[in-house]
Order: C-alpha cells, then structure tokens, then sequence
C-alpha cells in the first residue's frame, strides 16, 4: 500500500506512521516545514513532502501516486485566537484533501474524525454511530468536524471511497502534549501530581489505547463499507473507575479531591475572560467542563463486527503507557 | 427495528430558507427526515444531497400544505412508507405585508391557510404518534412579530400569534407525556431575498439583528430538544422583547407603525 498521510506530526498520526512503516508501506506524510520531519526521518520508507492543506495544486501533485490517503490533520484545540482556523483546517482543508484526491486517482480516503461528533449518551448504556443526536454541539471542534464528516461522504464517488473512524478519549504512548491530555493526566496520577476528580466522578467515558485506533483506522482502509462510519472506543469507565485502575496498575492510591461542577465553571469563565487580553489560551472553558460532564458511553460494534476491530482494556493500556513513559524516563 | 436511531423527523416548506436549514442540521445530527415542501422547488435534489453527506435515510414528499387534504396524504404516506415520527417540525409559513384593504384574497387565504390551518392540522394528525415515543418533540414556527401586533403586518403577526398560543396550551396539554412543545419566535432572518431588501428599508437595528437561516435552525434544534418552551434566537431579540413589553402600548404601536410601513 502507498499511503499519504496528514497529521503525522500528531499523537495519533505518529503511531500510524509507525505501524505503517513497521508494516513495509510507503508512506508519505504532509509536513508544514522540514523541521517538522525529524521525529518520523528515521522510519524506513516514510517520506516527507512539505506544503499545506490550502494549496489544492500542490496538494494534488504530493498525492498522486498514492492509493490511500489517511487524512488526520486537524485543529483539536478547544480555544483558538484566530476564530476561523478551526474552520479552515478542519473544513477547507479536509476539502482541499478530497478535491486532491479524488483528482489523483486515489482509492481509500480514511477520514478520522471524533466521536465527539457522535455526541454524549442519554445515560451510562452505551450509544452507536447511528444514534440521532439530541444535545448541543460543544465546540468549533466538533461543528467543524461534522462538516468536515458530511464533505468526506458526499465525496464518496468517482472511484474515491471514502471511510469514517470516529475514536473516542485516546490515551497511550505518544508526544504527552495538551492533545494527548490523557496520557499527560497518566503521567501526573503516576508521580502523584494530579489530585483532582472532575465532578463527582460518575460521568462515563470511552477510554480507547492510541494502538487500537490506529488497528482500527488500518481496518477500516481494509475492511471499512465506503461512505460509512466507525465508533472507535474503548472500555467505558466512570471517572472514578478510570483512577481506580490507575491506582491499580501503579500500585499508588492517590487521595482525589472532588472538584465541583460550579468551581469548575468559575474558574472556566475567569480564563475565558482573560482569554482574548491577554491571547492565553484558557486552560479549561465553560463549555468543556459541560461536555465532561456528560456520559460519553460508547459503542464500537459496528467496527468489531465489520472490521475486526478489538478493545484493549484499560488495565492494559495504562501498563503499556507507564511501561512506555519509564522507558521515556519521564516517571519518577 | 424500533429506536432513537429508526424515528423520523418531519419538517414542513424544507426546500429553502430555515426548514432547509433545519434539514440540514437535523442530517448532521444523524435524524432521519421527512421533509415536506411545494412539488417544484428541488425537494428530490435536497434529498439526495442530505442522503449523500449524512448517513440518515431521508423521504420527501411534495405537497402543497395550502390545501386541507395535504397533511392527511403526508401523513398516509408515513404510514405507508413506514416511517415513524418522534419530530414535528412546523415550520411553513408566509409572510405577506401591506395596509388592510390591499390585501388580495388569495394572499389572506394563503397565510391563515398556512400559518395556523396547517400546523394545526399537523399537530392534530401526528400527535397520537409522537404520545407513543419515549421522548418526542414539536416545534413551531412563530414569529417575534407574534408577541405584539404588526402594524402593515397585521394578518401575519396576527397569524404568529396564534401559533404562539396553540403552542403553549397544547405544550401544557401534553404535560406528562413525552411529547415537548416548543415555539420559535425568532427575529429577521435572512430566508429570502424578500427579507433582505425589507432589513436594507428598514434600516441599521433590523439589520443588524438579522440571523443566518443556519445559525437560527442549530439554535432552535437545540433548544426545542432541551425541551424550552418559547424560544427567542439572538440575545438583542430577547432585550427587545424586554423591552418592548415596559413600553407604553401607544408609543409601542407608533414605533412598529414606523419600522414595518411600506413594506411588503
């Protein structure tokens, strides 16, 4: 297979271009600059082209040749100074991919969105894909994403099939960076630094390993139904069990202070506040502490049937990740 | 099979302007649709276009709502087709203007058809259904100018006002069930390029409150699934109707006399 791929740079990107190169693909990834090229340089068979989502031209040229595109790229950050970036990135840009891709000849377009899209459940029963949404959209992130998913299927024609992966809260090895808040929240409760429990601890979450998405996105560039979507989710957890199993795989109970849902909202306004003075960006806003503070139980059969798909469990994963953050050097 | 997932959303005049956009967002939402709007107003490509971005199954039916017989044949065409509704959305409508006395017969006929006959009708058919749902929800399409009388709009805000009232009562009537009722009552929105000249007449504050059909259907489907009963998009449309119910009712008319003259 000859792959391009945007986002390489990305948590989850990265791993993919690991597992593609371990694999023996061609992979060749969209960079913004060579500088950005040094941590995938040493994978034998990736190549790095550089350029941008908004040159459609130079897009087209990059791709040609290629017989699947993995289109990761995103704009994931839940506050943005310049208002219309989500839009352009996540929207444009994912429309600018498909132009050049269905011009290219491409065969596979491997679409990861969110299951963010999805939206939360009514309850702690988990929901599917197809599961109508009744609650607000959250973020830009997530209207933007939708549009982004609605561009992706209209484009499934012409030979371009396109496929839609939707993973849920990723955690696991990978740069521990504010889009990979998960791991970092791992890295902390290890070393005995996070001591906060949102809400009461009962919201529920789907907590998918970084390795089974990116299986997951491999399937489905296999196996997936052209114009489809895919849940890709893990074990669903409430707070409290997620840190249980924590304190389990470190061997380190941590006394968790229950952070109230108004303390949360007051802090989230007084950042939102100073926000677009100063140009920090806060780091947690009204509206996030609202959408954690829904159940977000997840189903992932429609993938374990179609693809193959298959759930690592928690226990697991936060092993592999600590395992993985030792050997980084970065516990203790 | 029977879940959230297999329902049905009806919207009435889907085809342009805010019932459009309430299709769309509705898709993207992943709810089924059944859009219901005039035959010849490109219904059949507005379906393929929504089956081909969302992974929702969407109907259509092309039926002038003007006339008495419309909703029973949409609703026969549900049972037909199976397809089974926990949304209504009414959302046709007409706008005429003009001084009493100008009207023609047909433009009178027209809105009171439309405005209350319809969705009356509507609510009536469907609503024996919708009981049945675990949770269901009405909106209807009201109108700012259904809070006070338009002068120059008469028949309209008159027609807007009734819709707002049916709303309410049945909303109180359907208490303890699962069904919830809700009312927009929205400002300008820029639907038409009737609407568009008649904000550039009316000058910067019509204006400058004006909504996208877009922006005001992802507010509306918001609120009407939160369950609100009267929902006024815009946060200067919410001051304006505060407003507007401390002014003096005389000095109220005068100003409305002013702001809706002339227009059509």
């Amino acid at each position: 297979m000859n792959c391009f791929l945007t986002g390489a740079n990305g948590f989850i990107g990265l791993r993919l271009a690991e597992r593609l190169a371990l694999e023996g693909h061609g992979v060749r990834c969209l960079v913004r600059s060579p500088e950005k090229f040094s941590s995938l340089s040493h994978l034998p068979g990736v190549t790095a082209v550089t350029g941008d989502l908004d040159d459609i031209s130079a897009l087209q040229e990059s791709v040609s040749g290629c017989d699947t595109v993995f289109h990761l790229a995103a704009y994931a950050k839940p506050w943005s100074k310049d208002k219309s970036l989500p839009h352009r990135i996540n929207v444009s840009g994912t429309e600018n991919m498909l132009k050049a891709s269905l011009a290219a000849g491409v065969k596979r377009f491997v679409f990861t969105s969110s299951a963010a899209v999805i939206g939360p459940s009514p309850g702690v029963e988990p929901i599917d894909e197809d599961f109508p949404r009744t609650v607000s959209w959250f973020n830009e992130y997530e209207t933007t994403k939708a549009e982004a998913e609605e561009l992706v299927r209209s484009y499934n024609r012409d030979g371009l099939e396109t496929v839609i992966v939707n993973p849920s809260r990723v955690y696991g090895p990978g740069p521990v960076n504010e889009s990979n808040s998960l791991t970092k929240m791992i890295k902390l409760y290890s070393r005995g630094r996070w001591r906060i429990l949102p809400g009461d601890g009962s919201c529920v979450g789907s907590y998918v390993l970084v390795d089974d998405v990116v299986s997951g996105i491999l399937l489905a560039a296999k196996h997936g139904r052209p114009g489809e979507r895919y849940a890709l989710g893990g074990e669903n957890l409430t707070f409290s069990h997620f840190f249980d199993t924590l304190a389990e795989v470190t061997g380190k109970r941590r006394l968790l202070i229950p952070f109230p849902v108004w303390l949360m909202v007051a802090i989230a306004r007084v950042m939102e506040w100073q926000a677009p003075l100063t140009g920090w960006p806060p780091m947690i806003t009204s509206a996030w502490v609202k959408k954690y503070l829904n159940h977000w139980s997840l189903s992932s059969g429609k993938a374990e049937r179609e693809l193959g798909y298959r759930i690592t469990p928690l226990r697991e994963g936060a092993k592999l990740t600590l395992e993985w953050l030792k050997e980084r050097g970065k516990t203790g | 099979m029977s879940g959230p997932g297999s329902y049905y959303a009806i919207v009435t005049g889907a085809s342009a302007g805010l019932g459009k956009a309430f299709a769309g967002e509705l898709a993207r939402r992943g709810h089924n649709l059944l859009l219901v709007s005039l035959p010849g107003t490109g219904l059949p490509e507005l379906s393929d276009n929504l089956r081909g971005q969302s992974n929702v199954s969407v109907h259509f039916i092309e039926a002038d709502l003007r006339r008495r017989e419309a909703p029973e044949e949409i609703a026969n065409y549900a049972r037909e087709q199976g397809l089974e509704a926990d949304i209504l959305i009414n959302n046709a409508g007409i706008g005429h203007g003009g001084e009493i006395g100008e009207y023609s017969d047909d433009a009178i006929e027209e809105s009171v058809f439309l405005n209350m006959r319809c969705a009356t009708l509507m609510t009536n058919l469907f609503i024996d259904e919708l009981k049945r749902r675990e949770r269901a929800y009405i909106l209807n399409l009201g109108s700012f100018g259904g809070f006070v009388p338009l002068p120059y709009k008469s028949i309209y805000s008159a027609t807007k006002s009734y819709v707002y009232h049916f709303s309410l009562a049945t909303r109180e009537e359907l208490r303890g069930t699962g069904v919830s009722v809700s009312v927009a009552m929205p400002g300008p929105i820029i639907t038409n390029n009737k609407v568009r000249e008649r904000m550039v007449q009316q000058g910067y504050i019509s204006r400058s409150n004006a909504l996208t059909p877009e922006k005001a259907a992802a507010y509306l489907v918001d609120k009407m699934f939160r369950g609100q009963p009267v929902i006024i998009p815009r946060c200067t449309m919410r001051m304006a109707y505060g407003v507007g119910a401390l002014l003096p009712y005389r000095l109220l008319m005068i100003i409305l006399g002013r702001l809706f003259m002339g227009v059509d």
